[in-house]
Order: structure tokens, then C-alpha cells, then sequence
């Protein structure tokens, strides 16, 4: 089949193409972006009339009332992006700290100036850096270090060295902290308590249990001190259910029963809380909002000014527009491949109704006597599913032994159901022939594999001795399968000779060596070409010119069909098993279904290298009298073996022999034998008998010759 | 006397001619245009019945007959028993069923219970020695990617080994195993076997541990993977696996035959997880000698499963280990009547709340 005509068709598809990866780089650049925006993540007092809210990589400073005093960036005390946690110091300092860095720095509140960077000191303490923590700060500098998933608190001194810690086994997730005259107030998570620890030495003093009611899977977030500090307001807590997914704010008296709710709203994510002024403050984390609450419970709307609202605004505008670019990414880039894919098939199937319409003429305008005869095949998947299980039986339970005579009748079924001109093929390759190649494979095979273990070197003797005997291995092969196939009581031949063989590909080599590979394609041609020159029907001599040139074009079609389909589903797959926790249960479906996608991919290039290659090998073969006609279809090829990996994967095997027989059908109605004339063949006097050995052996290595 | 009508082929030129073919006593005889023979009945060669495919006679002197009447050429000859098995297996549907059936059956039996005993077999006959070069590649590599130079003082890493000598010398196989130290921030804390008994510990899971005998509790799982060959047996097991997969699915084109690979994989982490328990058996009896509390590998696990982000993301069929909560009820179940409830719990453990 010459080139398509049409090649601006085909520039046009590239449209859409670029537009799909463009469009999947600018999802993948969202994603990342959009994550990396946290907005307000820390709102602290640093002095009696000054608040720092930090939002992304920003500070602002705010007075009493709200109102932005100054911005500075995190920048200017080291920190890339936000901080986690703001404590305030006596004498008017700050500590700052960020997950994952042992390196506190010590900040003068009024002018922002570093004063000095502290860290914890101890062993334990540094490791507890990767997780959250949290941080306390009492009057006389001690620092209690609240380590979260390290179950513990750790007093460290103004320099932060290790002074004392929490026994062993008290905590389950030691969270908020907080200092207060009777010593270290602790959320104790998992416990679901909090629990007072001694201000010099961490022992356990005192410890409240608090009220789970009827959800017993609900956790505490942070925790502060209630700014009355009476026994019916001791603390404000943030609590999460399971999952850590909405949130309440509550108050809790001192035997732990919930007092107050503040009325967040639906939807809202409390990250952090502060007393402010006789008002709740309270982070939303997933609006990016600032609200204040009254010690009733009652919302008394935003903190903050103009600017402050103006800049939370911002940050959520950002967000929501990386998360667009995003999804809206993906949802194009799938689009403009629908897109390019349908314009693909259009032009596809323009081009196949031109081709079949010049070559409808030309076997209307071929000479007198020349004949068009398609192969027909008559089997059926009923009646192969029997003889395929009992093959699969009688294999089980001989251990293998019985294979040989499987393959024998696979074949025989085949080939007897396949008819040209009305008269079948006929396959008498003798079973105990090719059991005898296949145990000698076998004994190559499992010395290859145990000499490979224990001497690694012996594989490249192997592969040597395999490139030497190649030639041998594949005109033996080729014989016995050819020798022992028939049509019309003359059997087939395959003539070249070893030396033929072995020159050939030696040339082979040589050329794909020298172009490093590229010159693959030319190499499959010829071979294919190769194998197909020296078959004979009796003593009719096939000959087969492929144009490489041809094989190039198809490979490379091929190679870019390949990339475009995987690359969309290589990206879906990366990004749904980013998401995958968050489908719970369900989570392996986000990983399968990129990977049955990408299957499916390959599928689709290998049927259109398939379906192209044949028509070409085939077209290109004529012999004495003789002349072939291949006219398979890439897309009816794709849905075949689409719907054949479906149909594998659904029954666990039990539609392969409906798989085979379909494909099978399709492959011979579409191949057709043209008669030029009234051609008599001959058989072949010299045919003798052939061993089975290079047969099986090739089969054993995946030596595909290709036909 | 019987008569079927065929086509006959002379098997030199490809043209062949409508016959009769008649068959009386001892005498086969063939009848048509052009052609009158007589061949001795029983020197004439017949195919095997497949399906209803044309069914062949081959004439001694070269020539062939073929026709469709496969149901005369039954009744001229008599069945040899493969003949009749054969029949009665491929065209009756209850037949089918059966085998249906029986090739699940038997498939099962093989990857289930055959092939891990029979792997298992060969494996233990391998000697250790064999694995030489295995292991050190597979050490080479992984050193090349993943790991780096151990930071643990050499004086700590000298007591570990002393330690994990003295309960070692209380399993009763002996044999040989190296205990190598490394570093590996990607993997993080864990520990693993490679072929010819070395055994890799990273400095991660030294600093997970709140005790030594934790530790000791990871290296005797490692040591139980050791002595069972783990490592060899899975190497068998799944080259034999594709051996049989491929077999099964011999017919298929290659695009089709990747969908077979899944199942491969689905038998490869059930062999897995198997191995896993086998060898938290042996750390535990292992521990049970040396008079260490088997509970301390059930917490170092919980410890290491509350560490893990992602979770179980994977459903426990396609999981390589059985699910944490499993094999901490096998080690706390095994460490004797007193203990606290808390201890060893669920996974359930850490919440990260910011």
C-alpha cells in the first residue's frame, strides 16, 4: 500500500496532539502550584498589641483592632514559605518553627530582627523535627516541645538543650501545648485527654478526660487555654472526625464536658485558634478565612481589615485558579485526544475506501482468467473451546507431555478448517517429533537458567552459541513447520539453506549495528521478506519484495500512536495514585484503570504495525501463477484484540478459544489468493523429513520469525 | 460394502479429482475418472478425527484422499482408546464442563500446593554457596542506587552484631548469614534479605527502635527469610509461574498475553505474604528461645505502619506483606497470657492533624 494521501490531514491531527500534551504539562504545572498555596496557616499574639498572621510566604502585622501595621515575607528569617508554629517569648521575643527544619530562630517581635536561632538539642528531639509539633513557651524560657507522633513532650532550656521529658507510654499523640501556673497543659489525642504535666520535671500531676459523646472516632486538633480559665471554661478545642475532615470549636469545663460550640458554619476546616480581646479567633484552613467568635458561641464576623481580607481573598483566588488550570488540563488534554483520535480514524478510513475502490478496479480490469479467492475459514469457538480445554486437561495432568500432541491438534483444527478454492490445508507435523524438541528446549532452558545463576558469565556464552546457531535454529524450524503442511496433497518447503541463512543475517547485523539501531525497520522488512522469499508451494517458488522504506513509515506511526495513547494515561495514573488514599476503599481502581488504559494502548499500536506490515509482506509476495492480497484493517485489528484482552480479563481465560477463532476468521477473510491462469503445481521430490527441534527451540527462546 | 464419496490427490501436481472410494473386506478401492486402484486397507493411514474437519487417507505410494465424511470413515475403522477418549471428551458438553472444571481445579493445585512444595524442594538443594553471586550483585545495586555508608558508631553496630550472634546460635539450622549496615533515606527504615544470607538493616529502623530488643526481633524475621531461602524459592516460583502461565495461554497474540501477566502477579504476592508469615514464625520461636518478648516485633511494626503515609492504600490481595494488624496479633498472640491491652493495637495510630 503506497503513502496516504492526505498529508495535510495528517499535520492537521498533530494540532490537537500538541494541544493535548501542552494541555496535560499546564495540568501537571497547576497541580503542583496549587498545592504548594496553604493560605493563613498561624495566626499568635507576639505582644500585648500586636498579632502576626502568616499567610503562604507572608507575615502580616496586625494591631489589636485588625488592621495591617506592615507585611514582611518569611524570606527574612529563613523560611521559604510559611511557618508552622508562633510562640510567644517573655522580654517581647517570638520562637518561629517549621516543620521539618531544626533551626528555630528567635525573632524580636516589635522590629522582626533576628536575635539568635536555637534547635532542639537533643537526639530525640531532632527527630522529632519531621512531624508536627508544637511548641510552649513558659516565663522562665523553658520550651516544652510537644511531639506529636513521637508520643511525647520534651522540656528543653532558653537554649534547647534536653532538660527533661514525659514518661514512656502516656502519651498517644501529644498535640497542643500550653503553659499555665500549675505547669504544662497537654492534648493528649489519641487518649483523648488532656493531661497536666509538672513545669520542671514533665511528671503527670493531673489529667482530664474529655467527653467523646456519641462519635467515639472524633479527635482533638488544637488546643488553647479559655481565657477565663474557670472550671466551667477551661479550654477551646478544635475537633475533627475521623479522617480529619470538617470540624467543630468547643469549649470544655475542667471535667472535660463540651460547654460551648461556636457556630463555624457547614463546611468550615478550624485550623487555628487564638484568644483575642475577649473574642475567638479561628483559621478556616479551606476558605482561607479569618472569623471571630463571641464566648457564647455566636459568629461575630471577619477579623481583620480591608487589606487583610483582601490578601486571604487573594491567596483562595490563587488557589482555585491553579486547581482550574489543573482539572480543566486534564479535561482538555482528554478532549483534544478524542479529538485527534477521531480525526485520525477519518482520515484512516478515507484512505481505506480509495485504496479498496483502485483496487476494486483493478481485479475488474484484470486480464481473463485470473481468479480472486479468498481463504475461508469455517471453525468454530464452540467447537475449539472443547478441543482446547482437553488439551488443557490432558497437559495438566501429563505435566506438559501431553503438549505436543495439543499443539498437534490446535494446528490440525486450524488448518483444516481453513479452505481455499473449497479444498483445506493439512498439518501432519508428528507429536512425538516435536516432544522431542520441546524436552531438548526444556534442557537448554533450565541449564541456560542455572548456569545464568550460579555463574553470570555463562549467559553471554549462552547468548553467543544462541546468535551462532540462530541461522541453523531458524531454517530448521521454518522447514519442519512448512515440510509438514499441505494444500491439495503437496506439501509446502522452505529452501534456504544454513549458509543462506547465516550470511543473511550476518549482513542483518551488521546493518542494525552500525546505525545503532535505527536501522530496525529495514532489518524487519528484510527479514520478513527473507522468510517469505524462500517458502515454495511444491516446487513454485514464492518470492517477497517489501519497500523498507514502507516499514519505516509504519514503525514510526506506530512508535507516535504508542506515545500518544500512553502518555495522557502514564499522567492519569500519576496523578490518581497521588489522590489514591483519598478514595478509600476504592483506591486500586485509580491505579488499574490507567494500567488497563495503557494495555489497551499497546494494543492498538501493535494491531496497526501488525495489520500494515502483513498487507504489505503479503501484497508484495507473488510466485509462478500466483499473487496475494492482504487487506486487514488496523482499527477492525485494534477492536479485535481490544475486545480479546477484555474478554481474557473478564472470564479468567475461558474466552480465549472465542478470542482466537474471531481473530482468526478475520485474519483469512481477509487474505486472498489471486490465480493468474491455470498454473498447475508440482510437489517437490527432495522433501524428506524434518526433525522438530528448530521448531520448538525457537518457540522456547521467543525467537518470532515473523510470519 | 461401504462407499464415501472424496477428493483425490495424487501428491505430485495440485489438481485434484472427484472419487469414490470403496472399502470391502481387506480392499480399498479407488474409483474415478481417470483412476482405478486398489490399496490393502491396512496400509492406508488415517487422521485423527478434529472436530469435523476434512478427515485424510494416506494411500501408500504417496497420494491422499480427503472428505467430509467423517462419520463413515468412523465406522470403517476401528478406534484405538485414544481415539475414543478423545471423542467422547470433545464432543459431549457435560465433558466440557467437567474439564472446565478440572483444569481450575488443577491449575489451582499446581500454583497452590505443588509448585511452592516443589520449589521449596529444589530450593533447599541448592547450596548456599550458589546464591554467591546473586547476592553480591544484588548488594552492588542496591548500594549503587539506594543506599549509603552506614552513620551508626561503629562500637553500636559491633554490640548488634554480638547481640544478634547470641540468638542466632539458638536456631538449629546454623548456616551462615552477614549482617551489613547502611544508610538509606529513600527507603527509610527498614530491613531486608538478599541472596546468600546477607541480611541489610538501615540506620533509619536502628533509630526507630526504642530497644534493642526490638531490633532483634527485625533481624530474626530477616534471618527466618535467610534460612528459608526466600529469596532462591521466589525465583523459582516465578519463573515456573510464567512457565505455566504461558503454557495456558500459549495460543494468544502477545498484546493479549499481558492480560495473563495479572494473574502472575496476584500468585507472586500470595507466595509472598506466605514467605512474610513463615518468616514472623520463625522470628517468634526464634525470640521464644532466646527469651525475648515476642511483642517487641509486634510494636516495631506498629511502630513502622503508624509511619507509613500513604497507608494501605492497596487492597490485602495485591499487598506484598500481610496486613499489619495480622502479623501483630500473630506476635502479640504468641508472647503469653499478662500483657496490656493497648500494646500492639490496631494500626490505627497516628493522625496528623496540621
Amino acid at each position: 500500500m503506497s503513502a496516504p494521501r492526505g498529508s495535510r490531514s495528517n499535520t492537521l491531527i498533530a494540532v490537537p496532539l500538541a494541544l493535548s500534551f501542552f494541555a496535560i504539562g499546564v495540568a501537571l504545572y497547576g497541580g503542583n502550584r496549587g498545592a504548594q498555596v496553604q493560605g493563613p496557616r498561624e495566626i499568635a499574639a507576639v505582644s500585648d498589641d500586636a498579632l502576626w498572621l502568616v499567610v503562604d510566604d507572608e507575615v502580616l502585622v496586625l494591631d489589636a483592632a485588625g488592621a495591617v501595621k506592615s507585611r514582611f515575607s518569611t524570606d527574612s528569617f529563613g523560611f521559604a514559605n510559611s511557618f508552622s508554629t508562633i510562640t510567644r517569648m517573655p522580654e517581647g521575643r517570638v520562637l518561629l518553627s517549621v516543620r521539618g527544619i531544626a533551626d528555630w530562630p528567635v525573632v524580636e517581635a516589635a522590629t522582626g530582627k533576628v536575635l539568635k536561632r536555637i534547635g532542639p538539642g537533643s537526639e530525640e528531639g531532632k527527630r522529632a523535627i519531621d512531624r508536627t509539633y508544637h511548641l510552649a513557651v513558659g516565663p522562665s524560657g523553658d520550651i516544652a516541645m510537644a511531639t506529636s507522633g513521637d508520643h511525647s513532650v520534651l522540656l528543653l532550656d532558653a537554649e534547647g538543650r534536653q532538660k527533661a521529658r514525659s514518661p514512656d507510654g502516656l502519651f498517644r499523640f501529644a498535640n497542643s501545648v500550653w503553659h499555665s501556673d500549675e505547669g504544662w497543659w497537654v492534648a493528649d489525642t489519641n487518649n483523648h485527654k488532656l493531661r497536666l504535666l509538672d513545669a520542671a520535671t514533665l511528671a503527670p500531676k493531673a489529667e482530664i478526660a474529655l467527653e467523646r459523646g456519641l462519635d467515639p472516632a472524633i479527635w482533638t486538633g488544637q488546643a488553647r487555654p479559655h481565657p477565663a480559665g474557670s472550671e466551667e471554661r477551661f479550654a477551646t478545642l478544635a475537633r475533627m472526625q475521623d479522617g480529619m475532615i470538617v470540624g467543630r470549636v468547643v469549649d470544655v469545663d475542667r471535667s472535660g464536658k463540651e460547654r460551648v460550640h461556636y457556630r463555624l458554619g457547614d463546611g468550615a476546616e478550624p485550623g487555628a485558634l487564638m484568644w483575642w480581646r475577649g473574642h475567638l479567633l479561628v483559621v478556616d484552613s479551606r476558605r482561607f478565612s479569618l472569623d471571630a467568635y463571641r464566648p457564647d458561641g455566636s459568629a461575630a464576623g471577619k477579623f481583620g481589615d480591608a487589606e487583610v481580607q483582601a490578601a486571604l481573598e487573594g491567596r483562595l483566588a490563587q488557589k482555585r485558579a491553579w486547581k482550574f488550570a489543573n482539572q480543566g488540563g486534564i479535561g482538555f488534554a482528554l478532549v483534544a485526544l478524542v479529538v485527534a483520535l477521531w480525526m485520525y480514524r477519518r482520515s484512516r478510513s478515507a484512505a481505506a475506501r480509495e485504496a479498496g475502490t483502485v483496487r476494486a478496479e483493478a481485479i475488474a480490469g484484470s486480464p481473463a482468467g485470473e481468479r480472486f479467492e479468498r481463504l475461508q475459514f469455517s471453525g468454530n469457538a464452540r467447537e475449539y473451546f472443547r478441543i482446547w480445554i482437553v488439551n488443557l486437561l490432558f497437559t495438566l495432568l501429563t505435566l506438559g507431555i501431553y503438549s505436543a500432541w495439543a499443539k498437534v491438534r490446535k494446528k490440525r483444527y486450524f488448518y483444516g478448517n481453513t479452505t481455499l478454492q473449497g479444498d483445506s490445508f493439512d498439518y501432519f507435523g508428528s507429536p512425538r517429533a516435536i516432544l522431542r524438541g520441546r524436552i531438548l528446549a526444556l534442557a537448554v532452558f533450565v541449564i541456560y537458567a542455572f548456569t545464568g545463576q550460579l555463574w553470570p558469565a555463562s549467559n553471554f556464552l549462552f547468548w553467543a552459541l544462541a546468535a551462532l546457531f540462530l541461522p541453523w535454529l531458524v531454517v530448521r524450524a521454518l522447514r519442519f513447520n512448512a515440510n509438514n503442511s499441505a494444500w491439495r496433497g503437496l506439501r509446502f518447503d522452505f529452501g534456504a539453506t544454513t549458509k543462506q541463512a547465516a550470511w543473511f543475517y550476518l549482513r542483518m547485523l551488521a546493518g542494525v549495528v552500525f546505525s545503532l539501531g535505527a536501522a530496525l525497520p529495514w532489518f524487519m522488512a528484510r527479514q520478513r521478506a527473507f522468510v517469505m522469499s524462500n517458502h515454495a508451494f511444491g516446487t513454485s517458488r514464492l518470492e517477497c519484495e517489501i519497500p523498507a522504506r514502507a516499514y519505516f513509515g509504519i514503525y514510526i506511526r506506530g512508535g507516535l500512536l504508542l506515545f500518544a495513547l500512553s502518555i495522557p494515561f502514564g499522567v492519569m495514573l500519576g496523578i490518581m495514585a497521588g489522590k489514591a488514599p483519598a478514595l478509600g476503599k476504592f483506591a486500586w481502581i485509580g491505579i488499574f484503570l490507567p494500567l488497563a488504559l495503557l494495555y489497551a494502548a499497546y494494543a492498538i499500536a501493535y494491531a496497526y504495525i501488525q495489520a500494515r506490515t502483513a498487507n504489505l509482506a503479503w501484497n508484495g509476495t507473488h510466485g509462478p501463477g500466483l499473487k496475494f492480497s492482504c487487506t486487514l484493517s488496523a482499527d477492525k485489528l485494534a477492536k479485535l484484540y481490544l475486545g480479546n484482552l477484555l474478554a481474557a480479563a473478564c472470564s479468567a481465560g475461558l474466552l480465549i478459544p472465542w478470542a482466537v477463532v474471531r481473530t482468526l476468521r478475520y485474519r483469512c477473510e481477509n487474505l486472498a489468493v489471486i490465480f493468474e491462469g491455470e498454473t498447475a503445481h508440482q510437489a517437490n521430490p527432495a522433501l524428506g523429513r524434518v526433525g522438530a527441534t528448530g521448531e520448538e527451540l525457537g518457540n522456547l527462546f521467543n525467537v518470532d520469525f515473523g510470519i | 460394502m461401504s462407499v464415501l464419496s472424496a477428493t483425490y490427490f495424487d501428491g505430485k501436481h495440485s489438481s485434484g479429482r472427484t472419487v469414490s472410494v470403496v472399502l470391502s473386506g481387506r480392499t480399498m478401492k479407488i474409483v474415478g475418472r481417470d483412476i482405478d486402484e486398489r490399496h490393502d486397507a491396512r496400509r492406508v493411514r488415517r487422521s485423527l478425527r478434529v472436530a469435523n474437519t476434512p478427515r485424510w487417507l494416506y494411500l501408500p505410494g504417496g497420494g491422499a484422499c480427503v472428505t467430509q465424511d467423517n462419520d463413515t470413515v468412523d465406522r470403517w475403522t476401528r478406534e484405538g482408546r485414544y481415539e475414543r477418549v478423545l471423542n467422547r471428551w470433545e464432543s459431549h458438553p457435560a465433558y466440557a464442563a467437567i474439564s472446565v472444571l478440572l483444569v481450575v481445579a488443577l491449575l489451582w493445585l499446581l500454583i497452590d500446593r505443588v509448585l511452592p512444595k516443589a520449589v521449596e524442594q529444589v530450593a533447599e538443594r541448592i547450596p548456599v554457596a550458589a546464591e554467591a553471586a546473586l547476592g553480591r550483585d544484588g548488594l552492588e545495586g542496591m548500594d549503587r542506587f539506594f543506599l549509603r555508608p552506614s552513620k551508626l558508631p561503629l562500637d553500636r553496630q559491633q554490640d548488634l552484631r554480638a547481640r544478634f550472634l547470641e540468638i542466632a546460635r539458638n536456631d538449629a539450622g546454623g548456616g551462615e548469614y552477614r549482617l551489613e549496615f547502611r544508610a538509606s533515606p529513600v527507603i527509610g527504615a527498614n530491613a531486608f534479605a538478599l541472596p546468600a544470607g546477607i541480611i541489610v538493616i538501615t540506620d533509619e529502623m536502628v533509630a526507630l527502635a526504642r530497644q534493642d530488643a526490638e531490633l532483634l526481633g527485625v533481624l530474626a524475621h530477616e534471618l527466618g527469610h535467610v534460612r528459608h531461602r526466600h529469596v532462591m524459592r521466589r525465583l523459582l516460583a516465578g519463573s515456573a509461574t510464567a512457565l505455566i502461565i504461558a503454557a495456558v495461554t500459549g495460543d494468544i497474540s502477545s498484546a493479549t498475553s499481558l492480560a495473563a501477566s495479572a494473574p502472575a502477579v496476584l500468585v507472586q504476592t500470595k507466595f509472598s505474604r506466605d514467605q512474610e508469615r513463615e518468616a514472623d514464625r520463625f522470628a517468634i520461636e526464634l525470640m521464644r528461645k532466646s527469651g525475648i518478648d515476642p511483642r517487641n516485633l509486634a510494636a516495631i511494626l506498629a511502630r513502622l505502619q503508624g509511619k507509613s503515609k500513604a497507608g494501605s492504600v492497596l487492597p490485602s490481595f495485591l499487598s506484598s506483606h500481610p496486613a499489619t494488624a495480622e502479623r501483630e496479633a500473630l506476635a502479640s498472640g504468641q508472647g503469653g497470657a499478662a500483657g496490656r491491652a493497648d500494646e500492639g493495637g490496631s494500626g490505627k495510630d497516628d493522625p496528623v492533624p496540621r
